[in-house]
């Protein structure tokens, strides 16, 4: 088998690499050298720690979900067919197009092998063909010619039982299973039917974002307008500026479109609400910002870090009698190329089981005053990140909640 | 051999990691928002941190190292090093920002739409890197023979320095303990200017003039200490223009002319593509920000390689006359003149601090050092774990995963410049480089600016760029350096134009990876959807906002 393994050239310098090392520090860096013996144990020793570790450190931990064979079939090539099904087929992760189409087609001609002639559709029009027989077979596909090319067999693909294209093969000669072509035809359906999943969690996640939009707004109308309401009669000029930066704020910070936003545009955000909470509680609220500027211009996603601040101030310390401090705090990880953001309060905390209501509560029920859950705010990050987010609750009743995120730089 | 200076040195350098470590609070939240509101401090907080990623042992130790021993022609280092940052203000450093990514390969890649072209210049940055990391590690090694004087455990004391900086700065950097944030990367470089302004009013103190010192160091002419013949001898330099006698106010003891300007534009290119420096960037602001920085940077560059001029030439006068009474101090030169020029800031500080000084200038340098081998290490580790790791090798990486990467990277790149660092020891290469610091920092920016620099001009100034033409103009240069500094490397001391060209070679590379590059661009078709990302890469609407939204918040905040 010529099968090429992935990573053996890594490997190979990998090895070269610790032979090297080796050398360069039992040989150059010492004196007198080492002995032949020593080194060349020393080398061997290296180099099999490397060949023994390294499909690990290449592939991560083994994990369960490795393609399994999905396909049951007496073909000839079905073996094959999965094998390398597995990996390439995703092109129709992003959808059937006619460049996600084109891919597929081209990359299962080879599987029937022979004289073949493969074509992709969906229900208006032939999207890929790939072979000399591809008119005849596309204008079978598509509808416009009712005779099929002798030998010629055809599958749909369907989501959700709703048919959404066509696969047709035709082999000349030696026709092509049909058994088969109905199991390539699954495998892609079950492609297409991932892609139409992902296409309604991401809408999901814009409608949620979108919502989560429409639930700040009135609050920080409500709240701003209240100042200004109380200021207008004691500082006529201090009100109007409110009136002007509340515009501008809304234009500005809420107008954001899409999921993320740079920190700096999220630290406004922040920085503009406690200042209405502070004119709210006066000295009751103290405020720490400790910000290193590289975090400023990395995306993060929106409207995550003022709800949890909000949190921090309503359910933390509105309710404590000497009120208290929020804290921000952000840096990026270079290593990880991930931003650390923790909010925190030395307000009245939570005990264990009302932090883990809290954090299964849903959206109604933990919103009380406008605000919004973490369980929300842990699904978005879910829907954004999946895996690879992290999301760390501290509390103790009596000594404030500290509510620490790291997520992944786009 | 001084224990007062080791443990000066030791709790300088304890207590500047500490600084870093602890204060934060005010000095972060008021830095950011000064950044924001676009005011000076914030702007300038981020130049001395770049200036701390940038100022190296080459830097502190080596340009220093290189006018004492070569004079006028030492200063082009001063120049270039400085002479940098103009490139990068006029042509790199708003754009870069203002499309808005976390690396070079980062930006490259996308600006191509083009996933080899990230990876080749994954590869890339992580061999500027390493070639970066080798002298800072060499000169960590030298500071440990002066200021400790003998090894631990059976090594030789450079072997210890180079074995104890690279373990200890690969572990912090591995183990989460140094993230260069931007207020440690500012108190380091703060440190390092003190340590210079120390020494140069010292020097002051002491009756130096610099236009006396320089007429008292052209007087006669300039000595180096060689080792011809099995046993060691002062040598008279030899003059490159004339053939004479070189003298130290006049150029010439070091490059001729082409040499000379070889050098300079091997620097001044360079820096544009130094990864660890350009990372900064990415996180001002504006691009706005980014070039007021850049300018800040600009002038504290300037000003600091003024001062190192400045007391190599005091090294170069004061040193005959202090050995007389000091048998230390003769243990370190022949004659009065310095064997290892590396040494002469160190030796300043001794004589005019006592061992105390001594210990305070180690500690600059071993600052200098730890700070950039830091930023080194966790540029390498972002770019492996990030554009390599999580995008090529292992797609659904979990983030222990690609941290496991990144910490992988770490220990491999440390280790690769430890070795590396044994076989480029002073003794042994100082033959044919001396100044051995200065000289291999110059290939790292030789291989940075013959590769990525002109690669970054074409993607931000050049619409017609294709992803084939960079890949080829990266690969070109790449090629090119290496393959010039070996066979100049073979020829031996550089008393020969075509030697000294072969050694800083960016003048040829740049303009053959430029040629490749436009070359097989013109050859392709041209890219589509250029305005968009025209638009991204010039635009300055997004700047505006920026500049905007922060006026009203500062105002909300008070």
């Amino acid at each position: 088998m010529t099968a090429r393994l992935p990573g053996t050239w890594p490997l190979a310098l990998a090895v070269a690499g610790c032979w090297g090392a080796v050398w360069l520090l039992t040989q150059v860096a010492v004196d007198p050298p080492l002995g032949v013996g020593g080194t060349v144990g020393a080398g061997l020793c290296l180099s099999l720690v490397a060949i023994l570790g390294f499909p690990t450190a290449l592939r991560g931990p083994r994990r369960a979900d490795r393609p399994t064979r999905i396909a049951r079939g007496n073909g000839r090539r079905d073996d094959e067919a999965i094998a390398v099904i597995g990996r390439p087929l995703n092109y129709l992760r992003a959808g059937l197009t006619a460049d996600t189409a084109e891919r597929t087609v081209t990359l299962l001609a080879p599987l029937f092998g022979g004289d073949v002639t493969v074509a992709v559709a969906d229900p208006d029009t032939v999207l890929a063909s790939v072979g000399d027989e591809a008119a005849a077979l596309g204008s079978w596909l598509d509808g416009s010619a009712s005779i099929a090319p002798r030998g010629a067999v055809r599958s749909a693909l369907r989501v959700r039982g709703d048919v959404v294209g066509g696969l047709a093969v035709h082999r000349r000669g030696d026709p092509v299973d049909r058994r088969q072509v109905d199991s390539v035809a699954r495998l892609l359906s079950l492609q297409l039917e991932i892609a139409e999943l992902d296409r309604r969690a991401q809408l999901a996640a814009d409608a949620r974002l979108d919502a989560l939009r429409a639930q700040i707004n009135p609050h920080f109308l409500f709240n701003t307008l209240n100042t200004i309401a109380s200021k207008s009669r004691t500082d006529p000029e201090e009100a109007r500026q409110l009136l002007v930066r509340l515009a501008d704020f809304f234009r500005y910070a809420i107008r954001g479109q899409g999921q993320f936003a740079e920190f700096n545009q999220e630290y406004f955000f922040v920085r503009t609400y406690l200042a209405l909470e502070q004119a709210r509680f006066g000295d009751r609220l103290r405020v720490q910002y400790d910000i290193d500027p590289q975090v400023l211009a990395v995306q993060v996603p929106a409207l995550i870090i003022q709800p949890l601040v909000e949190n921090a101030v309503k359910h933390g310390l509105s309710a404590s009698q000497n009120g208290g401090t929020v804290g921000l705090r952000a840096r990026v990880h270079p290593m990880s190329r991930t931003a650390w953001i923790e909010v925190r309060d030395d307000g009245v905390g939570m005990d264990p089981p009302r932090l883990a209501r809290v954090l299964a509560a849903d959206r109604h029920e933990d919103s009380r005053g406008g605000g919004v859950g973490l369980a929300n705010i842990h699904e978005r990050l879910d829907a954004l990140f999946g895996e690879r987010y992290e999301m760390n609750v501290r509390s103790k009743p009596g000594r404030g909640t500290t509510v620490a995120l790291k997520v992944p730089l786009p | 051999m001084s224990g007062p200076g080791v443990a000066t040195g030791l709790v300088l350098v304890g207590l500047l990691v500490a600084i870093g470590l602890t204060a934060r609070m005010w000095a972060h939240a008021t830095t950011a928002d000064f950044y924001l509101a676009g005011r000076s401090v914030g702007v300038i907080t981020n130049a001395f941190a770049i200036c701390g990623d940038y100022f190296s042992a080459a830097s502190f130790l080596g340009v220093a190292a290189a006018v004492y021993a070569f004079g006028l022609d030492g200063v082009w280092y001063a120049t270039g090093f400085a002479a940098g940052f103009i490139p990068v203000l006029l042509f790199v450093a708003a754009p870069l920002r203002r499309f808005g990514d976390y690396s070079i390969p980062d930006f490259l890649g996308k600006r191509f739409d083009d996933e080899r072209v990230r990876v080749v210049a994954v590869v890339i940055v992580e061999l500027i890197i390493l070639a970066y990391l080798v002298p800072q590690i060499v000169g960590a090694g030298m500071t440990w023979q002066v200021l400790v004087g003998h090894g631990i455990g059976g090594l030789s004391p450079y072997a210890t320095g180079v074995i104890a900086s690279a373990t200890l700065t690969g572990g912090l950097v591995a183990l989460g303990g140094m993230r260069g944030t931007t207020w440690t990367q500012a108190v380091q470089f703060c440190f390092l200017l003190a340590t210079l302004l120390w020494l140069t009013v010292a020097a002051l103190d002491h009756g130096f003039t610099y236009p006396a010192a320089v007429a008292d160091a052209s007087a006669e002419p300039l000595v180096e200490v060689t080792h011809e013949d099995g046993g060691a001898h002062l040598g008279v330099v030899r003059d490159q223009l004339t053939g004479g006698a070189a003298t130290f106010g006049s150029p010439g003891a070091r490059y001729g002319a082409v040499g000379a300007f070889a050098l300079l534009v091997t620097l001044v290119a360079g820096t544009t593509g130094l990864p660890h420096v350009m990372n900064r960037f990415f996180t001002s602001p504006s691009g706005r920000a980014a070039r007021m920085t850049t300018v800040w940077v600009l002038g504290l560059a300037g000003g600091f390689y003024a001062l190192a001029v400045l007391l190599g030439t005091a090294a170069r006068v004061v040193i005959p006359g202090a050995v007389a009474d000091r048998p230390w101090l003769s243990e370190l030169t022949l004659d009065g003149v310095l064997e290892v020029p590396e040494h002469a800031l160190l030796v300043l500080g001794r004589l005019w601090g006592g061992t105390s000084g001594l210990g305070v200038v180690a500690a600059g340098a071993l600052v200098a050092i730890i700070s950039t081998i830091g930023g080194l290490l966790l540029a390498a580790a972002a770019s492996f774990g990030h554009d390599l790791y999580e995008r090529h090798v292992n797609r659904s990486a979990s983030q222990r995963q690609a941290l496991l990467a990144a910490q992988a990277a770490v220990v491999v790149a440390t280790l690769a410049a430890v070795g590396l660092a044994f076989v480029f020891r002073p003794e042994r290469v100082a033959e044919s480089v001396p100044s051995v610091v200065a000289t291999m920092v110059t290939w790292a920016f030789a291989l940075a600016g013959s590769s990525l620099t002109p690669v970054l001009l074409m993607a931000i100034w050049w619409p017609r760029a294709t992803a084939r033409g960079m890949l080829a103009a990266m690969v070109t240069g790449a090629v090119l350096v290496p393959v010039a500094i070996v066979v100049g490397f073979a020829r031996g001391a550089p008393d020969s134009g075509l030697t000294s060209l072969l050694m800083a070679p960016t003048i040829v590379a740049a303009p053959v990876a430029i040629a490749v590059g436009v070359v097989l661009s013109r050859r392709d078709s041209p890219p589509v959807d250029i305005d968009a990302t025209w638009t991204r890469l010039h635009g300055t609407a997004a700047d505006r906002r920026t500049e905007r939204l922060a006026r009203l918040t500062s105002r909300t905040a008070r």
